[in-house]
């Protein structure tokens, strides 16, 4: 039997307040599903119950306070994100794991031609390759060529929306994390994410998206968890 | 099996000013928010300090001050005899040789492989450059000491490190106090980098600039870390600047390294209440 390429076991985190009386909050608790390669799976559920703490605790931006997250990677093996090293995570991030977070963080004068193809440069692909593969990825997205070298922290949600998917999507990694990939789009660009997830996945990707509009991406999900 | 990708592994690192006493360990420490024993008065610098720093990457060290942080950077400079503790070096171009333990060398080896494999960047441009030489004297200094004995090859190369960190070649022969506080950075930039070395210290570098010029030098530094796969250990107290250049972060307090881990982590998820309390107060 082949190996999930992401399987979540009993996955609990829990928060530990130290500035407010040391309180703990608990959003995830046992909490196990499995995701298999070209898979979209879909965790959905209300605002504040832990979707995103999920994402975050496969990407290690938080560390899990108990559970398994086995993540079955091309050239290491098996990894257990849990205990996995830094520096594991670091490589693993690197090659196999993207990640997109609800909102786009970039420096305010790195224009959106860069900020998109960072993750093929990172990967040491030559500027100008890559730039031009950034080129058909702006256009496809629908951002103006006018904007291309213009830092998009001045772009409207939206288009920031479509670039920071634009940059998690480009390097096609074996899995990528989606944050509400659909929150703050109009229903074209709507469609424009629903076309990039299929794409994503005709290329070998798995992708684990977290999110409340199941309008949207229920139906392209071929396994879902709700919370 | 891979070989490792480290090239240097600090482990148990002390540095204390004083001579210590039975009851230092009861009196201070992170949890008594105290780096000074009030009983001998010995303050504890830095206590059993450890990390690992792989090639090519940048590792943060941030705390209040007062921490540990330049400490510690200083001992891996070589610049303070560290207690105790060993800093297991990898040469990076011979990455099969044996490691080296930097505090095992004798005094001349130490400061060949401080000119020659080491480049420190500081806060204060007094402390890393002779305010009384040229601009090109003081790149020259470490040159020379590098071995450089051609005039013309060193001058050939200091305007070449010029035009590399965005300074102006022509003026070579400049003063130091003629230049701006962000050119002086880049200044100190120029010489870490002259002698091409496995890794450059950076303590502090944009404090006390201004914010346009603090993102021009962040930037210059990313870029030379990019272009030349520099390994870099990079001490702040500005979380926003550890955020820009640091994959890895380690949090110090009192002496004591209370946390480390990749920075996002650090910054979306810290653990210890001093690190959240850190993340907490940023702007």
């Amino acid at each position: 039997m082949i190996a999930p390429l992401l399987q979540v076991n009993n996955l609990h985190k829990s928060f530990v307040l130290h500035l407010i009386d040391g309180r703990t909050i608990d959003p995830i608790q046992n909490v196990s599903f499995s995701v298999d390669s070209n898979q979209h799976f879909l965790v959905w559920g209300r605002s504040g119950i832990g979707k995103t703490s999920i994402l975050k605790c496969i990407y290690r931006s938080y560390l899990a306070s108990s559970g398994e997250i086995w993540f079955n990677s091309d050239q290491f093996g098996m990894i257990d994100m849990v205990q996995a090293d830094d520096s594991m995570v670091l490589k693993l991030r690197h090659r196999e794991i993207g990640y997109c977070s609800q909102f786009l963080k970039v420096l305010p004068r790195v224009a959106a031609l860069d900020v998109i193809t960072e993750p093929l440069v990172r990967q040491g692909m030559p500027e100008p390759d890559a730039h031009d593969i950034g080129r058909e990825w702006l256009s496809q997205l629908g951002i103006a060529q006018r904007l291309w070298h213009a830092s998009p922290v001045t772009f409207s949600g939206g288009e920031q929306q479509r670039i920071n998917l634009g940059r998690a999507f480009i390097a096609s990694p074996r899995l990528l994390l989606l944050d509400e990939p659909t929150a703050s789009l109009d229903a074209g660009s709507k469609q424009i994410v629903v076309d990039m997830i299929q794409r994503a996945q005709q290329r070998g990707t798995a992708v684990l998206t977290v999110s409340h509009d199941l309008d949207t991406l229920a139906k392209l999900a071929d396994g879902q968890l709700a919370l | 099996m891979t070989a490792p990708t480290w090239i240097l592994q600090a482990s148990g690192l002390n540095k204390q000013y004083g001579p210590g006493c039975p009851r230092c360990q009861q009196f201070t420490g992170p949890a008594h928010n105290n780096s000074q024993c009030p009983i001998c008065n010995t303050v504890h610098a830095c206590v059993d300090a450890g990390f690992t720093l792989h090639q090519g990457e940048v590792l943060g060290i941030v705390g209040e001050s007062g921490s540990g942080k330049s400490t510690l950077l200083q001992m891996v400079n070589l610049a303070t005899p560290a207690d105790s503790g060993h800093i297991w070096y990898r040469e990076p171009r011979t990455p099969d040789a044996e490691p080296v333990d930097l505090l095992q060398m004798d005094a001349y080896r130490s400061r060949h492989f401080r000119n020659d494999r080491l480049g420190i960047v500081y806060q204060r441009p007094e402390l890393g450059l002779n305010m009384r030489f040229t601009v090109g004297g003081n790149v020259a200094e470490k040159l020379l000491l590098a071995n450089w004995r051609h005039v013309g090859n060193i001058r050939a190369r200091i305007r070449e490190l010029m035009e590399q960190t965005e300074l102006p070649p022509e003026r070579i022969d400049d003063a130091p106090h003629t230049f701006s506080g962000g050119m002086l950075q880049r200044v100190q930039i120029a010489k870490a980098l002259s002698s091409s070395p496995s890794l450059l210290l950076l303590d502090e570098v944009t404090s006390g600039l201004d914010l346009s010029v603090q993102a021009r030098v962040l930037d210059l530094i990313r870029r030379i870390q990019w272009e030349q796969q520099m390994t870099m250990l990079l001490v702040s107290h500005d979380l926003g600047v550890i955020k820009q250049l640091a994959r890895r972060t380690i949090v110090m307090k009192n002496g004591h390294i209370v946390e480390s881990g990749l920075t996002d982590q650090i910054l979306e998820d810290p653990q210890h209440p001093y690190t959240q309390l850190l993340v907490s107060s940023a702007l």
